[in-house]
């Protein structure tokens, strides 16, 4: 990734679309360069830095099996896609640069060789697994279309050991309804996902984080008609050094449209939680009902957690509340547990386990839910959980 | 043959401040003890001392039970030689459900009293045939732990984990509190099932109207941290007529 | 004492109905002759100042420096505010009127009609207790860039206490200033406070001496006069180990048409085991409704509870000024030191509030309270910015973030931006944030029980407001209370 150019001229022999336009692209997003801390939106995130340090080790990969979702497999390794899209009619098909775009979109718009490309117009429920492998650098650009009142899920199950540059746009047309899910276990993810919602539509996102060295999930809803609804749902085991980083946007840009947004974050180690949620509310969007919360639980005296949470409100008939709450594991909670006969160490791997998995309680897809909570429960178990010495004062 | 409970000049207290201030009291398998007193007279220290959470320095005496010293045993490991508190504020934990919480703390036990841990199939016949029993729903085992239950199904769910794990001395912490008449009736029902010549418990209340339901044999009436007077069951309705009055303050008189 | 409350009540009410149909009763002129430094900003400026004032050498090189480092930063832009390039050179940083010249004298000799002006404010300088007895407030009163009168000093001499304008301390005291001046907020701290110490012209100055509990609410007064003037007073408050003080601000500006500018600096030091309450009902004009004229207020206050167990805590009503561009904060650095924030922004018309608060956590056992009411109506917009911040070494740290925001009408806009940031594990950090409307039921039933919807909204507004109001100095919650009914005049048809 960091050498960007060098990237561009081996990549393009490959490149699909006007490749003159993705090399000004690359000019564009040079001249930009990685977004640092002075850019508000990665306030917490120096992505310059994070990729130039030493990275932190993804531990052992855990396998999810998706067979009893019976889904589609679309599998990309070392951005190459692995199995046949055909069956999908979901072949990449190549961005069309936008030179005005942000640095991050420019790289994407340059150098993005793969992706699917999902237009559902009126198929019956589908869901596909799109599974990312290998270790080089990897540019996608993913997008999700679904006609009137179709639904569809799809799983971005991310077990990539490099940097992978990752965009997705989503379009719902009315009473459509999307599950998206992202499973990120390894390499460094920076992923940005624009969603833009017509009547009725449904967005589901379901982020669950769980050992990427670098993670940075940004995800911007538009909720452009009414009764638009996006329930936002993220959770984050942060071990080692990893970063983690969690960007909400929610535009409610119509009346009567909602968002629902959560995340919990267990941050062990050195690991740190970004949570930023941003919630606009634009003049004419009367009777919106936006509800944000954020918790994080502080497991080790080195982790870091940094939130966000953003009110822009134009509109006066409005229900829009945001909480957010950092603690450790409660004590009253875990004398309950010993209470109950169980060790100190197993208790405290409950309450994590709990909290992380109040993501599932936004799943409806009781397979989904259980691939997703078998993950959470091996990296959870994997987890050394060191002796936590809290720093109580007497 | 030894008490199941034996406090002896228990003293206890919070940092500075001391709260316990030589408390006696021995408890017989089989018996049921109750102990009233009024608010800060130290009721709830006594269980959380006696059940070992953390924040509480034991400052003189000892509590031994069923052939353990107290004090050796971390909070866990007093559940697993059988010393159970229902809370007067049972926890929420979201995430957590129910069903998962029970499993895990019966196989908890089960391990630290070297027996088998239970399989998933007889461990649901259990939950289900005890919550039944309790008149609760099969539907409260799905969903977690003590969320968005009310008062009454919270308590019913303490007297269901002691069903389940089966403790030689259960402390009932002012259980009554915030139950209507109905919901104390069926949570006492649930306690008096599980009265047995091997089980002693310990009542902490406030008012003597839950012990209309769990008849005790011997009550006690505790202030400024010790045990002031025993007595039998009458002395819990004398006590309902007098109030706690002769008991703030000046307990010597009584001692 | 019930009995003197109680006729204190019914004369507030009298005096609240009294104000019915005034929008801005602080509008009004005085004709003062002024002395006036040429319009722009410079060194020699800021040499002139100096010299003004009899500064000596260490003084005037500060203001230098601070000028040298102004010279090289850049207007900052984050806030949520837009308002038009201010030019720094079309501004006179220095007004005094002419009675003052020859340097501060006794309070009977101060020119009738200053006096006239404060009297008008309902700020009486002659020594009076205020209130039929209640309660005494010693008043700071600074009128454009310098003081003009100082009340009760003799009688707070007498416990030890120094409360004088900041002009007098620097001659009397000078090695308190020295000490503390620039201790808080760094004089680079941003463009505003260096722009501040470069060319403040006057302030108050506190200090309570160890263990002496402040028998009187301390006050300062301003008041800018002159138009096209700039104004920059600069407030230190020192309270030593184990003191007390209240403090109390408030301010006032004629109605012009043309923005003025207003950059003050506010530094608090409590040492271990001092408490200091410092409120603010910020009253400056707003301007118009159509959004001409009003004061530009962009104000860096900070305190530094610099010991163990000191408390601060900051109350703000902030109704007036057409652009706000204030964070007052607490620096909790002594070990089991506090740090609390109440405040209610209100704006209307086209004003602009860009207001909060940073808890910066760095001792152990450290806690904080933020209460943020903001309340927008016509086609203002008012925002919350906050940070909290834990540090490595700031164990057991707590906060609790209450902040909500009120919208009148359609066409205003509230927005809040908190910054929750915890290097700690043993933080407990806690924010809730809310946004509402008033109901439309809600007014029905203030109307049908008699109420006209301008009463009704400011009812509901206060009781909105009330954890914050309970906070105040009672003189203060009475002023502040009536001020949220007038700052929302129009605001519903």
């Amino acid at each position: 990734m960091l050498n960007a150019l060098a990237h561009f001229e081996r990549a393009k022999p490959h490149l699909s679309g006007d490749v003159e336009a993705r090399a000004q692209a690359l000019q564009q997003a040079e001249l930009l360069g990685l977004p640092t801390r002075r850019v508000e939106a990665w306030h917490y995130t120096d992505l310059p830095r994070l990729l130039n340090r030493a990275s932190s080790p993804s531990g052992a990969l855990t396998g999810n099996d998706f067979s009893a979702l019976k889904p589609h497999y679309l599998v990309f390794e070392n951005g190459q896609l692995s199995t046949d899209a055909a069956q999908l009619s979901a072949e990449f098909v190549a961005p069309e640069a936008d030179l005005s775009a942000d640095a991050m979109t420019l790289y994407n718009h340059a150098l993005a060789e793969n992706g699917v490309t999902l237009n559902f117009d009126n198929s019956p429920e589908t869901i596909v697994v799109i599974e990312t492998k290998g270790s080089e650098t990897q540019h996608f650009m993913h997008r999700v279309k679904l006609g009137a009142g179709v639904k569809a899920t799809v799983v971005d199950d991310h077990a990539a050991l490099g940097y992978s540059n990752v965009i997705w746009h989503v379009e719902l047309a009315a009473d459509a309804q999307l599950t998206l899910v992202h499973i990120q276990q390894s390499g460094q993810y920076v992923g940005h996902c624009t969603a833009n919602l017509a009547a009725n539509a449904q967005f589901k996102q379901m982020t669950l984080l769980t050992g990427g060295d670098v993670a940075r999930h940004a995800t911007h809803v538009k909720l452009q008609q009414a009764g638009a609804k996006a329930d936002l749902h993220s959770a984050i085991l942060g071990r080692a050094v990893s970063h983690n980083d969690v960007t909400y946007t929610i535009e409610h840009q119509a009346a009567d449209t909602h968002s629902h947004t959560t995340s919990h974050q267990a941050l062990a180690d050195a690991a740190r939680g970004v949570f930023q949620g941003k919630v606009i509310v634009q003049r004419d969007a009367q009777r919106v009902d936006a509800q944000m919360q954020a918790r994080a639980m502080m497991l080790s005296s080195e982790a870091e957690i940094n939130a966000k949470p953003e009110l822009e409100i134009y509109a006066d008939d409005v229900a829009c509340a945001h909480g957010t709450a950092i603690g450790e594991i409660d004590a009253d909670a875990l004398f309950f547990l010993r209470a109950r006969g169980i060790d100190e160490a197993s208790a405290r791997q409950l309450l994590i386990t709990g909290f992380v998995e109040q993501l599932l309680t936004h799943c409806d897809d009781k397979a989904l839910a259980d691939v997703l909570r078998r993950h959470i429960e091996q990296k959870i178990s994997a987890l050394t959980l060191t002796k936590l010495e809290a720093d109580h004062a007497v | 043959m030894s008490a199941l409970l034996e406090i002896s000049n228990l003293q206890a207290g919070i940092g500075d401040k001391a709260i316990l201030k030589g408390l006696d009291l021995t408890i017989q398998a089989g018996e049921v003890h109750a102990i009233m007193g009024p608010n800060g007279s130290g009721k709830s220290t006594l269980s959380y001392v006696l059940s070992g959470k953390d924040g509480y320095d034991i400052t003189g005496g000892s509590m031994q039970f069923d052939g353990h010293d107290l004090a050796d045993l971390q909070a866990e490991e007093r559940a697993i030689a059988g010393l159970f508190l229902a809370f007067q504020y049972p926890l929420e934990i979201p995430g957590v459900t129910n069903m998962t919480f029970l499993k895990t703390a019966l196989n908890a036990v089960r391990r630290g009293r070297g027996e088998d841990e239970m399989d998933a199939a007889s461990f649901l016949r259990l939950a289900r045939e005890k919550s039944r029993a309790l008149g609760m729903d099969d539907d409260m085992l799905k969903r977690q732990l003590n969320v968005g239950f009310s008062g009454g199904e919270k308590k019913r769910n303490e007297i269901l984990q002691m069903a389940m794990l089966e403790p030689k001395l259960a402390i009932l912490d002012e259980t009554d509190s915030g139950l209507d008449i109905d919901a104390l009736k069926i949570v006492a029902e649930g306690v008096n099932a599980q009265r047995s010549p091997e089980r002693g418990m310990l009542v902490i209340t406030h008012y003597q109207r839950l012990l209309d339901f769990i008849k005790p044999d011997v009550v006690h009436v505790m202030a400024n941290g010790r045990i002031v007077r025993s007595g039998g069951p009458e002395l819990a309705l004398e006590l309902e007529k007098s109030g706690y009055a002769d008991y703030r303050g000046n307990e010597a008189a009584h001692a | 004492m019930s009995e003197a409350k109680s006729t204190i009540d019914r004369e507030t009410v009298e005096q609240v109905a009294k104000f019915g149909g005034e929008h801005y009763k602080y509008g009004f002129e005085s004709d003062i002759d002024a002395d006036r430094a040429p319009n722009g900003l410079s060194e020699d400026i800021v040499r002139f100042i100096s010299a003004k004032k009899g500064e000596p050498e260490w003084l005037l090189a500060w203001r230098l420096d601070a000028y040298e480092r102004w010279c090289t930063m850049d207007e900052p832009k984050w806030a949520h505010v837009h308002y038009p390039q201010i030019d720094f050179q079309d501004l006179c940083y220095y007004a005094a009127p002419k009675s003052m010249e020859d340097g501060p004298k006794s309070l009977d000799e101060v020119d009738p009609e200053l006096l006239r002006t404060y009297e008008k404010l309902g700020i009486p300088l002659i020594e009076q207790e205020m209130l039929a007895g209640v309660r005494k407030v010693a008043v700071d009163a600074v009128f454009d860039s310098v003081s003009v009168g100082t009340t009760f000093r003799d009688e707070l001499a007498k416990e030890g206490i120094i409360f004088c304008s900041f002009s007098e301390a620097v001659k009397e005291h000078p090695d308190l200033v020295k000490k503390y001046l620039g201790s808080v907020i760094p004089k680079s701290d941003n463009y505003y406070a260096a722009l501040n110490s470069a060319v403040f012209s006057d302030g108050s100055f506190v200090y309570i001496p160890p263990g002496v509990r402040c028998p009187m609410e301390l006050s300062t007064y301003f008041r800018i006069n002159e138009a096209n003037t700039g104004q920059f007073e600069r407030t230190l408050v020192i309270a030593d180990k184990g003191s007390y003080v209240s403090y109390l601000e408030g301010c006032t500006a004629p109605m012009r048409d043309e923005n003025q500018l207003h950059a003050a600096v506010v530094e608090l030091v409590a040492l271990e085991d001092a408490e200091i309450k410092y409120s603010t009902v910020q009253n400056w004009y707003p301007g118009d409704a159509e959004g001409k004229g009003g004061i530009y207020n962009f104000v860096t206050k900070r305190g530094d509870c610099r010991e163990a167990r000191a408390r601060i805590s900051w109350t703000q009503v902030e109704t007036g000024s057409a652009v706000t561009w204030k964070y007052p904060s607490c620096i909790l650095r002594g070990d089991d030191s506090s740090g609390e924030f109440y405040s209610i922004a209100i704006s209307n018309n086209l004003q602009q509030v860009d207001s909060g608060t940073k808890m910066i956590h760095l001792g152990r056992n450290t806690s904080s309270k933020i209460i943020s009411k903001g309340i927008s109506a016509g086609r203002s917009s008012n925002a919350y910015r906050g940070q909290v911040s834990v540090h490595p070494k700031a164990a057991n740290a707590r906060n609790f973030t209450q902040c909500d925001s009120l919208l009148i009408g359609d066409q205003c806009a509230a927005h809040t931006v908190p910054y929750i940031e915890a290097k700690n594990l043993s933080a407990v950090l806690e924010h809730e944030a809310t946004t509402s409307k008033i109901s439309d039921d809600q007014l029905f039933f203030c109307r049908q029980r008699g109420l006209d919807p301008e009463e009704a909204v400011a009812l509901i507004v206060n009781g909105f407001c009330r954890d914050v109001l309970q906070n105040l100095p009672m003189e203060f919650a009475v002023e502040a209370q009536k001020l949220v009914g007038i700052s929302l005049e129009g605001s519903v048809g």
